[in-house]
């Protein structure tokens, strides 16, 4: 510890002094008497003898505030990762936004109100979400968005949840694409055995790592009450919701397209282009900033004529009394307050403040940004595959690089043989500065063992790909 | 006082029951004293054709302007014929409860379950 910058005062060590727990002596003694027990520590024998603190908690002396304040701002420096070159992906981005933005959202107006409870006397926050609803419908090419949920996995089962409940006639099952992430399958698998629905694997091409047409079977002896597919998925490969829409067709199953990466919209043919049934999303991408995993932004569309088996808020535009534009909480009868435990979900608050800021985020880019963004960021990943294939070639590496349509990650496959290549690479990597992806589970079928996947943002610079591939191609 | 039909069965959850021209097939809808307990009826949800329903089970929904109400089957039995018009505009509900918005047609499986079914008389107490 450094030598005190300043003594504390005397207001400090009074403060000091007060117990956070306004118990004193005589109402612990009088608590104790009322439970029969002589110690608290009588009231809690199951905790075992060495997992108890024993005298004081191994803490610093006082400090004034100025002396906290440095000694917290020295902690927070040693944590490297924040300020590394930073590759990771798997559905969380490190991608800018503009700076404005934080300015206009940190208005009190935004940052401290709470879900409209009153909904006519809270126009603005209404007019807000009602604008982001647009926004995401229009992104999404499709009819109906709502005010948004907690993040995309969660959206995603949601979304399966809805399509059970449109199709009672069907199976109890969902079908997911291979190429979801991991933490959105685990969840899926964590809630939905326990009401009875079943969650089976649509595969994915060994080579080409997409889940199509081809590679669906269906193993379930009738009809699945919902299909998955996620894109781009989990390898960086951008499916075909095409595929997706004459599968769920075929099969007589609700089509719930996955967008895991939201701006990938700005170039690619979005879910409602296809005639999907639901199409849910995470909105993080848009301007909201990796945090420590959250707070994430859930997206979710759907076509008009589900619109009362939609979870979560809906706001709409109407008039009032005197034919003046107002905007409305609309077909609230769905939602917990009113229908309790038969309500379609019990999300009934939504991230109001990360839509808020999505749709700032929109508003600042526009099309034609979002257009230009989506651009510059398949470019980079493409730049960076060729020149990982060239290394590799050039360096006699075996190792494969994903084909086919990319967005802004790629996944490099290895087989058994170099199954530690991943962990030698981030381990590198990260001696340079680099945090440089993430190790990734790749197909069975594709006789490769692991995958690092890698992702890219508007951060990073050609100089910094070249930089990757010299790693990579480093034996 | 809401208007209560001598000639029909009625269920204490505010539905009525008529005898059609087939023995095996009765009608259902909801009472004039639940259409106006609900208010402006703005959404209807109905069993699908030809499904087959247990009694007292829940069959369906009806949305109002401030609530959700659970339709509820007065009998068990299949589902023989739904008032389609009803679901693209639901106002019928309130303004011709016992005549236009009748709901279903079910081919009853137990006659037993007729006799559980309230008279007039009886309605009158429960509808109050």
């Amino acid at each position: 510890m450094s030598s005190r910058l300043v003594e504390p005062t005397d207001k400090e060590c009074e403060i000091e002094n007060m117990r956070y727990l306004p118990l004193t002596e005589d109402e612990k003694t009088r608590i104790l008497e009322k439970c029969g027990v002589g110690s608290f520590e009588e009231l809690t024998p199951n905790i075992p003898e060495e997992l108890r603190v024993k005298g004081l908690l191994n803490l610093p002396s006082r400090m004034s505030e100025a002396e906290l304040l440095e000694t917290l701002e020295k902690l927070s420096s040693i944590n490297k990762g924040a300020w590394m070159q930073n590759h990771l992906g798997q559905g969380v981005y490190d991608h800018t936004c503009p700076t404005w933005i934080d300015q206009i959202l940190g208005r009190g107006e935004f940052l401290t109100s709470y879900t409209p409870y009153q909904p006519e006397v809270t126009q603005g926050t209404l007019q807000g979400i009602f604008e982001f609803q647009s926004m995401i419908a229009e992104l999404f090419g499709m009819e109906v968005s709502n005010a948004s949920l907690y993040d995309g996995a969660t959206a995603v089962l949601e979304a399966v949840l809805m399509a059970v409940r449109t199709r009672k006639n069907n199976k109890p099952i969902v079908y997911i694409s291979e190429g979801t992430y991991d933490n959105t399958r685990k969840i899926l698998e964590s809630c939905l055995p326990d009401m009875g629905i079943e969650v089976r694997t649509w595969w994915a091409d060994p080579k080409s790592l997409e889940s199509t047409p081809e590679t669906f079977e269906n193993d379930c002896g009738g009809a699945p009450a919902a299909i998955v597919l996620q894109s781009p998925n989990r390898w960086g490969v951008v499916e075909d919701w095409a595929g997706l829409d004459s599968v769920a067709k075929k099969e007589n199953a609700r089509s719930v397209a996955y967008v895991s990466h939201a701006l990938s919209l700005g170039i690619f043919s979005p879910p409602g282009e296809h005639d999907i049934d639901i199409a849910v999303g995470e909105g993080q991408a848009l301007g909201i900033p990796p945090g420590f995993g959250g707070p994430h932004l859930g997206l979710f569309c759907c076509k008009k004529a589900d619109i009362r088996q939609m979870p979560g808020r809906l706001v709409g535009h109407t008039e009032d009394a005197r034919g003046q534009q107002a905007f409305c909480v609309t077909l609230s009868t769905r939602e917990q307050h009113i229908r309790r435990e038969k309500a379609t979900s019990n999300i009934c608050s939504n991230q109001n403040l990360m839509a808020l800021k999505a749709a700032m985020y929109m508003t600042a880019m526009g099309p034609e940004g979002l257009s230009k963004l989506g651009k510059g960021l398949r470019s980079r990943i493409f730049y960076l595959r060729t020149a990982i294939e060239n290394k590799f070639k050039e360096k006699n590496i075996p190792h494969q690089v994903v084909q086919g349509e990319l967005f802004n990650e790629l996944t490099i496959m290895v087989g058994p043989k170099h199954s530690l290549w991943v962990d030698e690479k981030i381990t590198q990597a990260q001696d340079q500065g680099i945090l440089i992806g993430l190790d990734v589970s790749v197909p069975r079928s594709s006789g490769c063992v692991r995958g690092l996947n890698i992702a890219v943002t508007e951060r990073h610079y050609q100089s910094d790909l070249d930089k990757l591939v010299e790693i990579l191609g480093e034996s | 006082m809401s208007e209560i039909r001598p000639e029909l069965f009625y269920t204490k959850e505010h539905e009525w029951i008529k005898k059609t021209n087939n023995p095996k097939v009765f009608q259902m809808g909801i009472t004039d004293f639940a259409q106006s307990a609900l208010g402006d009826v703005t959404y209807l949800e109905l069993p699908e054709l030809d499904s087959t329903i247990s009694q007292n089970d829940v069959v369906g929904s009806i949305e109002s302007v401030k609530s959700v109400s659970e339709l509820f089957a007065p009998l068990s039995g299949k589902v023989t014929a739904r008032n389609e018009s009803l679901l693209d505009d639901p106002s019928p509900l309130n303004s011709s409860p016992y005549d236009d918005a009748w709901l279903l047609e079910i081919e009853i499986t137990n006659e037993s379950e007729l006799s559980q079914l309230l008279g007039p008389e009886a309605y009158a107490s429960v509808a109050q």
